[in-house]
């Protein structure tokens, strides 16, 4: 049964079937083989149902919505004038200043492609302008955007919570210290990239001199509604006031109000167009929820998660070896799927079978999302490599191969989240 | 008059509703927030108010997306075979889709009568069960008319280029 499900699954999407109707079609199958099955239509269409009530899910929409907010706001070019007046005329200062916003901005926004799009449409044209090469600083942004959506709020994490029950909370938390891990990875090769390279240091020193005039204080006083953001959105989740909802629906309120009235660079009668920004980034999420929720219940009554623990522990000896494999079965799948979907259906097949090697749930998710992000920065499908290559007008496969040593600074990263889980663990309560 | 307000709706219906959906969760949720803060009361109504609003919101995203063709697929077929065997096959995809809309109406359509004949209501408001399960029919009403419009629009669209011998896109 679980085998048929997953063939029919996979044949679609194959076929260049949308992926949730793929998810659907696998889900109708037990009704046909097995009429006995209780596994009907009406009861795939209630599981939809189901599934999309819930608390945690809200988070989503708000989530963008607020992003969407933010990015219009030009939140991601304060913080970077916070950060480029810090790093001031070091070697590789400038890039490491776009990696740290990408941080921060993962704190802001919940997705990969947004901080992409939001650091990179204001760095990438300022690094070119100050003699970086294009297609090095495209690949920047490319991958350190993918902080977005490693460092809370984060939908990925969402999405895995959602299907395994885990709390958003503990996921949220666990972030962090991997997001900082990863970053310090990748400013040490934008530092030996630099070294080697050479930087044009005049133009640098042009450059910081203009934001010298503005003061410390005018720097910060511009940054300071941008910076003060990650520290209520983390905060509020952090020291448990506000459930991650909840804090969705705070950082809309903040980000509209700063947006409008402390920054002026949104006017009232834009919001709805950013709202309607909002639905357009969520919708095709949201119809992939519900599929594979239903897909989901689908595999977990035919008892998928079962056999392929079964299955995985008479095949692999250990934990490590069960890691390593889990980790290149995730960054090949990664590459030439979306994050989404493959978070949404097999985190509930992995769960039953790290749990057999004594993975902490809140761990296991952290490895799965870490993997799915670098898919995202990775040729040759990966999402962020488009958004780059629209920001940057470098071809794809130019910004895919400088984006190789960046990627391979990130997998060291992964190597030591998986292996050292404290990483992961230490701030969860 | 009419014709343009048909033609308003047809063009933007799903975001409208999405809009005004997203809107008031946002709102409700706040104000949830706002009123745990200031009076340390936690109402049970806007939780479960913000969460039907959410299963409206996902049901009619569905319509949305085939509108708008942008639900998430590989598109091998289309990048790998040749122009017109990728088109067909498109086209037969296309189809399945609108059988499938179709099937899930019908059988959303029974659900609600099932959940209605149960009267069942939401624990806090109240409200009739079957009221959040009609979004199901909505939801997939409005992804079989999309659905049919997309396939009338690909066709119109290829068999005018056809019939002025380019190459169809």
């Amino acid at each position: 049964m679980t085998v048929t499900i997953l063939i029919v699954f996979i044949l679609c999407m194959a076929l260049s079937f949308p992926i949730a109707i793929a998810m659907a079609l696998g889900a109708l199958v037990p009704q046909f083989i097995d009429a006995s099955t209780i596994t009907d239509t009406i009861y795939i269409i209630r599981t939809m149902v189901v599934g999309l009530d819930s608390t945690p899910i809200l988070a989503i929409p708000l989530f963008i919505l607020s992003g969407a907010l933010m990015s219009r706001g030009g939140i991601s070019q304060k913080l970077f004038d916070v950060f480029a007046y810090i790093s001031g005329t070091r070697t590789a200062g400038l890039p490491c200043a776009v990696i740290v916003t990408c941080l921060f901005y993962g704190a802001i926004s919940g997705s990969g492609p947004a901080t992409c799009a939001a650091v990179g449409s204001m760095a990438v044209p300022l690094l070119v302008s100050l003699g970086y090469d294009t297609a090095f600083s495209a690949a920047m942004v490319t991958v350190a955007g993918g902080l977005g959506l490693i460092i809370p709020p984060s939908i990925s994490f969402i999405n895995y919570a959602l299907v395994t029950g885990t709390s958003v909370t503990s996921l949220f938390v666990a972030g962090i210290f991997p997001g900082i891990l990863i970053a310090i990875f990748l400013m040490g090769y934008a530092y030996y990239y630099c070294k080697r390279n050479g930087e044009d240091k005049e133009k640098i020193a042009i450059n910081y001199k203009k934001l010298r005039e503005r003061g410390i204080l005018g720097v910060l006083r511009d940054g300071f509604w941008a910076l003060l953001c990650p520290v209520i959105i983390l905060g509020s989740i952090y020291s448990g006031i506000c459930t991650p909802t909840e804090t969705a629906a705070l950082s809309v309120i903040y980000a509209l109000l700063v947006s409008v009235i402390a920054y002026k660079t949104l006017k009232w009668n834009q919001v709805w167009s950013v709202v309607l920004e909002a639905i357009k980034a969520v919708a095709p999420l949201c119809v992939l929820i519900a599929m594979a929720t239903a897909l989901g219940r689908i595999l977990t009554l035919a008892n998928a998660p079962q056999q392929l623990a079964t299955f995985v522990e008479s095949t692999m000896q250990g934990k490590v070896s069960f890691l390593i494999i889990l980790n290149i079965v995730l960054l090949v799948l990664g590459m030439f799927i979306d994050g989404a979907p493959a978070i949404l259906i097999l985190s509930p097949l992995l769960m039953p079978v790290a749990q057999v090697y004594g993975i902490d749930p809140v761990h296991l998710g952290v490895i799965i999302v870490v993997n799915m992000t670098i898919g995202l920065a990775s040729p040759p499908f990966g999402l962020n490599l488009f958004v780059a290559s629209s920001i940057s007008d470098v071809p794809i496969t130019e910004i895919g191969k400088k984006t190789i040593p960046f990627i391979i600074m990130f997998v060291l990263a992964l190597v030591l989240i998986t292996f050292i889980p404290g990483i992961s663990t230490i701030l969860v309560k | 008059m009419i014709a343009r307000v048909f033609k308003e709706l047809n063009d933007h219906i799903e975001e409208y509703l999405m809009g005004a959906l997203l809107i008031m969760l946002t709102s409700v949720m706040l104000l949830q927030v706002f009123l745990r803060f200031a009076f340390n009361t936690a109402l049970s109504w806007p939780e479960e108010f913000c969460r039907y609003c959410f299963v409206y919101f996902a049901f009619l995203t569905i319509g949305y997306c085939v509108k708008n063709d942008s639900m998430l697929k590989l598109d091998l077929i289309r990048n790998l075979l040749p122009k017109k065997i990728g088109d067909i096959i498109y086209l037969l995809i296309q189809l399945c889709c609108f059988a499938f809309f179709t099937y899930m109406l019908i059988f959303s359509y029974s659900l609600v009568t099932m959940v209605k004949n149960t009267s069942r209501t939401s624990p806090a408001m109240g409200i009739q069960f079957y009221y959040i399960y009609i979004s199901t029919i909505i939801g997939f009403t409005l992804a079989v008319v999309r659905s049919l419009q997309f396939i009338i629009r690909f066709l119109r669209d290829n068999l005018y280029k056809g019939s002025r011998g380019e190459t169809i896109s």
